[in-house]
Parts: C-alpha cells; structure tokens; sequence
C-alpha cells in the first residue's frame, strides 16, 4: 500500500500534511499551551492551513479515484462487468476498450461520462444516483437477482463513441457499413454498440426497457 | 470568552479536525464510494466547522487584546 501512495504525488502530499497536521493536534491537546502568538500560529497550520492542503489535494486524487474501474467494481453489482473488462481474453467491447492504453483503467469512465461543458458535473451527479440507488435497492441483492433488475438508465449516445470516433476519419469511413449508415449513426438511430455492429457492449448487456425489466429503469 | 471556555473550545476544534482529516485519509487510503463521499461531505464540513470557530476564538482574543 505505501508504494501505490507514494508513487503519487498527489496523494503523498494529502497524508503529509494531514499527518502533520494530526501531530499539531495531538501536540496541542497534550500539552494544553497558552493561547500565545505561537500557538494561534500552530493552531493556524493544524487546524486551518495543512486540513485545507489536506482537503484539496484529496479531493482531486478522490474524483480521480472516482474514474478507475476498481471504484466502479466496488459495489458487488458491478463485478461481472468489471471483471469481464479484466479478462484479457474478453472480445466484448468494453474489455477491448479496457486494453486501450489510453483509458484502460478508467475505461468505465471512458464510456459512461457525460461530455460537453457540464458533463463532468452530470457524471457525479449520475454517480451520486448510483450510490443512492445501490444503498436503497442493490445492496443485498444477489448477482442473479442484479443481472435482472440493472438497466443502463437511457440508450447508450453514439455520442459518446464519436467523442474518440469521429466518423470523420478516412480509415472509420472506409468500413462499408459505416458509410451507409453514417447519417443514422450520427442521429442515434442505429447504436454503434448494438448486437450487430459493434456491441454488445457487456456480456450482460440487454436493451434499456425490455420486457425482462420488472421495475424502472435506474 | 473567558480563557478556560476559550481552551476548551480550541481542545474542541483541534478533535475536530483530527475526525475530518481521518475522514479524508480514509477515503484516500480506501478510495471506494462510502469514504469518498464521506469525506468530502461530512469531512469538509467538520473541517470547515473546526476551522470557522478558531477564527471565531482568535478574532475575539485578538479584539479584546487590541481593545484599549
């Protein structure tokens, strides 16, 4: 664990300064000082500046944290998908996006993100929605029973795929079906990620609102 | 403020702060969903509490030590 910490800067930063900051704390609450010059200063460091660094720095590794696809595969509903994006014998789409250097551990992220000016505050609030539905409705729901009940909230964007596919590019449109289809593609009228083109996307992948579906969709 | 309610106060906030700095290490050393939004809501809140009546405490000392 030290090495993983201290391989980042970021979060070698955060536990510096809250463990001076604890040792400031202890110090004070041990040594009861008068309220001197100094120890306004001390108190200052311990209880204002280093929490504040603290704070800051964790708050960014935390949303980076929030990216991998370890933190999506926390919650034990997720584990099928994540494992499957593991499996380096997986040929689903999600696993194979998962072997892109580029976003390979974040590839949950990758593709589930919002974009556009406020997309990533749509994505936390989308997460916020998931931990809320996970608390409330999948915790003690067994993998079977989360296999029937998880939908995708809304049909995947093609969006989100032309975010790195542009469907501009001269290899992407030497694809035959790409080209004939290019117009319904670009207006979300054939998914990318449909079983016959590029998907599914997950070996539990099925459409959003199927029959199968006993509840809303989440 | 006496300086005894001043001390105890100040012990206060100094707890505080070692609760809400617990709370962020714990989500950076365990980065799952409950630490996480733990610590940066109910850690930054007990943080910014812990911070706000030092001030509080400080600028009162520091007005009545300047108060002629």
């Amino acid at each position: 664990m030290a090495s993983w910490i201290f391989d980042n800067p970021l979060l070698a930063a955060a536990i510096g300064c809250a463990a001076t900051s604890v040792a400031l704390m202890l110090w004070y609450l041990v040594r009861r000082p008068a309220l001197s010059h100094a120890t306004k200063v001390v108190l200052l460091l311990g209880i204002g500046v280093l929490p504040i660094a603290t704070a800051t720095t964790g708050n960014v590794a935390g949303y980076e944290a929030t990216k991998a696809r370890s933190f999506c595969g926390s919650c034990h509903v997720m584990t099928p998908y994540s494992a499957d994006s593991n499996d380096p014998r997986s040929t689903t789409l999600a696993a194979r996006h998962a072997r892109n250097a580029d976003f390979g551990d974040d590839n949950c992220y990758a593709c589930h993100a919002n974009y556009g000016m406020y997309g990533t505050i749509l994505t936390k609030l989308g997460g916020l929605r998931h931990v809320y539905e996970y608390s409330l409705h999948y915790r003690n729901m067994s993998l079977a029973e989360a296999r029937a009940a998880i939908h995708i909230r809304e049909p995947f964007p093609n969006a989100t795929c032309m975010h790195c596919h542009s469907t501009q590019g001269p290899l992407w449109n030497l694809v035959k079906d790409h080209t004939s289809l290019l117009d319904r593609l670009r207006r979300g009228e054939v998914s990318c990620a449909s079983a016959g083109c590029h998907g599914p996307a997950h070996p539990l992948s099925k459409q959003p609102w199927s029959a199968a579906s006993t509840e809303p969709t989440r | 403020m006496t300086d005894d309610k001043r001390s105890i106060a100040l012990r206060v906030c100094a707890v505080l702060t070692i609760i809400g700095l617990a709370l962020m290490v714990w989500s950076i050393l365990v980065p799952t969903p409950l630490p996480v939004m733990l610590a940066m809501t109910a850690g930054q809140a007990i943080g910014t509490a812990a911070f706000a009546t030092y001030l509080v405490i400080v600028i009162r000392a520091l007005r009545s030590e300047l108060r002629p």
